[in-house]
């Protein structure tokens, strides 16, 4: 299951993320660990 | 996949783990991501002296046999190191131990003796020498050499974790560790919110939560995994030029990918880059939120404004 291709290159989303003024869903958070 | 998806969470890797999947494929979903964690901290922890990546780092030189995972866990690293110019370097396993991280974080000496001004600890690059013979599963790493996957193992965890589950349920499948997040499959409506903070472990900051509907989504953070050599603040992202923990140009950067390994890999190079990670960041097409020192947010390369109150 590689996820990464061997590309020499970092790849963008296939879609930008968008702005989400009211969560949906279970609380999920990105930040440093 | 339904609208209301439900989580659930656990530690791993050395943090906090978290799924979240339609309610009907949770169960299944957790024990796939399990035991694909299992199966990276079995043979990319540096902190286990049984993994195959420490039994690599003591073979002093030597081509060792290895399991098929470190070998995609290695290629994965390099490819990070020639995507970056070195940036993003895991042959800085001595350079970790010097500045004291050398044991799982929860376990390391909060303050220690000074660094000192010239580190002895400091080598040439040396990613370029690390050598993987595929058809054989053996890696060879110079002697005086340790690897230190953490950049992008973690990542590559959650990319392969997401993966692996939303095959094995049919169904969408986000994977967070420690904050590194991976989604796959079929996205609910709207996406998959995600809320954007300095630590994983706080609460989303107001208007900075965001939806992603594939790929992944990084943070990199210089407020976590903080100690002190000499009375000083020491963190755990290393610029690989200097053998020091990076300038903090940047608190905290969050970057959106394909995967989570290249937005990992990216937010890791953007703190190290430090002024100049804006202008890199969008010659690579990358959305990035980057947070300065006294909480000045830039946006780059589509990463969305914050949403109104």
């Amino acid at each position: 299951l590689p996820p990464t291709g061997d590309g020499g290159a970092l790849a963008p989303p296939i879609a930008p993320p968008v702005s989400q003024p009211v969560p949906v869903g279970p609380p999920v958070t990105s930040g440093g660990s | 996949m339904t609208s209301n998806p439900a989580s659930a969470s656990f530690s791993a890797l050395g943090a906090t783990a978290v799924v979240v999947a339609d309610p009907a494929h949770l169960g299944a979903a957790v024990i796939e991501v399990e035991r694909e964690l299992d199966d990276v901290d079995r043979t990319c922890s540096r902190f286990r002296v049984d993994s195959d990546l420490s039994r690599l780092n003591d073979a002093a030189g030597a081509w060792t046999s290895v399991d098929d995972l470190l070998v995609v866990a290695v290629d994965v690293a390099l490819r990070a190191a020639r995507v970056t110019d070195g940036l993003v370097d895991p042959t800085i396993g001595e350079t970790m131990l010097g500045i004291g991280y050398d044991r799982d974080f929860a376990a390391i000496v909060v303050n220690g003796p000074a660094l000192g001004s010239a580190p002895s600890w400091i080598s040439e690059p040396t990613w370029r020498l690390v050598e993987i013979r595929r058809d054989r599963r053996q890696i060879r790493v110079p002697r005086g050499v340790r690897l230190d996957l953490g950049a992008t193992a973690k990542a590559l965890a959650a990319d392969r974790a997401a993966v692996r589950a939303a095959t094995a349920t049919g169904g969408g499948v986000l994977v967070s560790l420690g904050g590194d997040i991976a989604v796959a499959g079929a996205s609910p409506d709207g996406g998959w919110s995600v809320g954007i903070a300095d630590d994983h472990r706080a609460s989303p900051e107001p208007g900075e939560t965001i939806a992603i509907v594939s790929g992944g989504l990084a943070t990199s953070s210089t407020t976590v995994r903080r100690w002190s050599r000499g009375g000083l603040p020491v963190h755990h992202i290393v610029d690989p030029r200097t053998g020091l923990p990076a300038d903090e140009v940047w608190r905290t950067v969050s970057v959106c990918a394909c995967t989570c390994v290249d937005a990992n890999t990216a937010s890791t190079a953007a703190i190290v880059l430090g002024d100049e990670a804006p202008a890199w960041l969008m010659r690579n097409g990358l959305p990035a939120r980057l947070v300065r020192r006294d909480g000045a947010i830039e946006r780059v390369g589509g990463w969305p404004e914050r949403a109104a109150a």
